[in-house]
């Protein structure tokens, strides 16, 4: 036990050591910024990239700025659009920008699967799917992310999630499927089914419309303009390049940064983690998560973490590697009595296993075990929020294959007709028992065992999906500088920051993560004085 | 070649987006053409390509053809011309010329997709059309329903090309 003069002079030397580092770290700056200032005219811009680098190369601060708003939101996905309603609905002036050429980014092409511990209908009581609590979510969390998390970010997220669900659906129309899923690394039944991401974000989309955000896609920020790394230094705005047109924007009142992932940024891959380096691996994302603007924000004093965490989604499309309808039902299922089995006929591992766990024992396979496969039957489709119509396109597209009897579709599907049935069989002794002797799932009463047709099987394997990584965030969604300072009016969400999932972000986490970040970092964001 | 159900479709649409493009396009163009786009006129190549070879060697003169004659040797199952050339040639063959579009200015710009569809007719009833299209309905999907923009995939002065590939490689169909 420590006396409370320990803890004084602990606290002493801290605030003597934080001093020192600030004074040194001015002083270097204010060097620099004087041969800087030497070599040429007009104020310079903070510039920590490579030098030599195309990122580094002559960057002056405007002198004159194209266009002025009080909000500058990047990003068309989850996290911006739920930044700009928020900020927009606070009264701010909000331009929100994507580079592509269509908005959504990787949300809208997303499975749209929210985890919250409650929703407006009450789906959880209404279906008896047993108990859940904030508290609960939080704690699948940490462990999800084997307690790597910053446990104060995974707080905001469990705590705020039922909020923001029912605010897309009262505010801006979200329509959510009646059903609830437990997935892998959920220890509750608390993930809502929407179809598709593209329900929320359109949702946000309408909200922020309604209070006057404005959309510009085709439109790439090329910097972020900063005057010096000072904890009293705002960033002021951002360099863009539509076309080739190239202008200034500047920001009354802030940034915020809600560019996503880098999944598809190989360079970044390979700096982070090394397995995943190359071109080869396949990835459900679209072409434009690079990690460029993480590398302006790092440009600009900005900290980060967990860059090496990447996940792979374990029941991609073999063939391209992108996350389908289809490849959406082996994660939605597990709670309502799906069976992962090998080309073999076996099962190789808990279905509510969570998803670095499924990957990596996929990969342990070899290449000959490539693709594993998820069996279900037609009992479960509204169960585990699916619908006739996405049944009826996965056979048309042959993503999933379809037999009466569980013999057939193995012989269809190419696996070996004994095996696959006797570890159906055995599967539904075990739901009966309420015990799996061979992996030991959880079993719940909502498993429905497969023994009416007609079965389908859907193919599946591992493909680059999400970064746990990025930019570092308080509470406030601020973006933290590399000394610890908050750099004043820049804000982050979604997936572009670091710290809310940890090691391995838990399927169905990533959508209240930036829905709940992006209205935080909207709220904040419309406060600031411009 | 295979033909799909979608190219009757598409072959409607051809008219109407002819214009956009003509006047945006400089750089970067699939068989960019040399001249000044002023003098654009449906059929005659080099009013526009100067000398430059653009059509197939043994192929017959153009320079008085319209769509409609076109259409004697192309047709749906033959000589198919789907994402053969940029969408404004066909509207220029169709008689709709840069000026229809985007306006008597000596600054054209983009056009916006309500000016498409002001011509070609609602988005939701070009997927209703295109429902059994092979592999996919092409107009329709679960991220943008029907409001994505026709200029990502029917280009107007440049090569058409289709926008979802670049997740979905199976939808290998071509975009008139």
């Amino acid at each position: 036990m420590t006396n409370p003069g320990d803890e004084k002079l602990v606290q002493n030397q801290e605030e003597a050591a934080s001093k020192a580092v600030n004074s040194d770290r001015r002083s270097f700056l204010k060097t620099s910024l004087l041969a800087g200032l030497a070599t040429a005219s007009g104020a310079l811009a903070l510039n920590l990239a490579k030098p030599g680098t195309a990122e580094a190369a002559g960057h002056k601060l405007p002198k004159k700025w194209d266009e002025t708003v009080d909000v500058l939101v990047i990003g068309t996905g989850f996290a911006g659009c739920a930044a700009a309603a928020q900020a927009a609905t606070d009264g701010a002036k909000v331009l929100i920008i994507d580079k592509m050429r269509t908005y959504g980014g990787n949300s809208i092409i997303n499975g749209g699967v929210y985890a919250s511990s409650g929703d407006k209908f009450n789906y959880r009581e209404k279906f008896n799917l047993g108990n859940d609590s904030v508290e609960q979510h939080m704690q699948d969390f940490l462990k999800g992310g084997d307690f790597y998390n910053i446990p104060e970010l995974s707080k905001v997220v469990a705590e705020g999630a039922t909020d923001s669900l029912n605010w897309m659906i009262d505010e801006g129309g979200a329509v959510i499927r009646p059903a609830l899923l437990k997935t892998g690394g959920h220890t509750a039944y608390r993930t809502h089914p929407a179809g598709s991401g593209s329900v929320y974000v359109n949702a946000l989309k309408r909200i922020s419309e309604k209070h006057g955000a404005k959309y510009k896609l085709s439109t790439e920020v090329t910097w972020i303009w900063r005057a010096d790394a000072d904890p009293a230094s705002p960033v002021l705005g951002v360099a863009i390049k539509r076309g080739s047109k190239k202008e200034n924007i500047k920001v009354n009142k802030g940034i915020v940064i809600a560019s996503g992932g880098f999944s598809r940024d190989v360079k970044m891959r390979a700096a982070h983690y090394p397995y995943l380096a190359g071109e080869n691996w396949l990835s459900t994302n679209h072409p434009g998560a690079t990690g460029e603007m993480i590398r302006y924000a790092q440009a600009v004093g900005a900290d980060t973490l967990h860059m090496n965490y990447i996940q792979l989604y374990p029941y991609s499309d073999p063939d391209t590697g992108i996350l389908d309808t289809p490849a959406l039902y082996p994660f939605n299922g597990p709670g309502n009595g799906i069976v992962y089995v090998t080309n073999k006929g076996k099962r190789f591992i808990s279905e509510l296993a969570r998803r670095d766990h499924v990957s990596f024992a996929q990969i342990a396979l070899g290449p000959k075990g490539k693709p594993t496969y998820t069996i279900f039957s037609d009992e479960m489709v509204e169960k585990l929020g699916g619908t006739r119509k996405e049944v009826e396109a996965g056979i048309k597209h042959g993503r999933l294959i379809v037999a009466d009897t569980i013999a057939e579709l193995a012989k269809k599907v190419g696996i070996p007709v004994d095996a696959l049935v006797e570890t159906i069989d055995r599967h539904n002794k075990f739901l009966a028992d309420g015990k799996d002797l061979e992996f030991g799932k959880q079993i719940t009463k909502a498993m429905t065992p497969m023994v009416t047709g007609p079965f389908y099987a859907v193919a599946q394997w591992p493909s680059i999906h999400h970064c746990m990584g990025g930019l570092r965030i308080n509470e406030q969604a601020q973006v933290i500088d590399i000394f610890g300072n908050v750099i004043p009016k820049l804000y982050a969400a979604g997936e572009v920051t670091g710290g809310v999932h940890g090691a391995n972000r838990l399927g169905s986490n990533a959508i209240p993560d930036c829905v709940v970040f992006g209205r935080i970092a909207g709220k904040n964001v419309a406060k600031e004085k411009a | 070649m295979k033909i799909y159900p979608y190219q009757k479709t598409a072959k409607k649409f051809f008219f109407l987006f002819n214009i956009a493009m003509f006047f945006l396009c400089s750089q970067t163009l699939w068989a960019a053409p040399k001249t000044g786009q002023s003098k654009a006129k449906a059929g005659d190549c080099a009013a526009c390509h100067d000398k430059a070879k653009i059509l197939p060697e043994k192929h017959v003169e153009t320079k008085s053809m319209n769509w409609e004659t076109c259409k004697t040797c192309h047709t749906k199952t033959k000589y198919n011309l789907a994402g053969k050339l940029p969408g404004n040639h066909f509207h220029q063959l169709a008689e709709v010329g840069c000026t229809d579009c985007h306006g008597k200015t000596a600054t054209p710009e983009a056009l916006t997709m309500e000016q498409c569809v002001a011509c070609h007719g609602s988005t939701a009833k070009l997927a209703e059309k295109t429902k059994d299209v092979h592999p996919t309905n092409p107009h329709t999907s679960p991220h943008y329903g029907t409001d994505l923009d026709c200029n990502l995939c029917h280009r107007q002065h440049g090569k058409s090309e289709i926008y979802c590939v670049q997740c979905h490689k199976k939808f290998n169909f071509k975009a008139p």
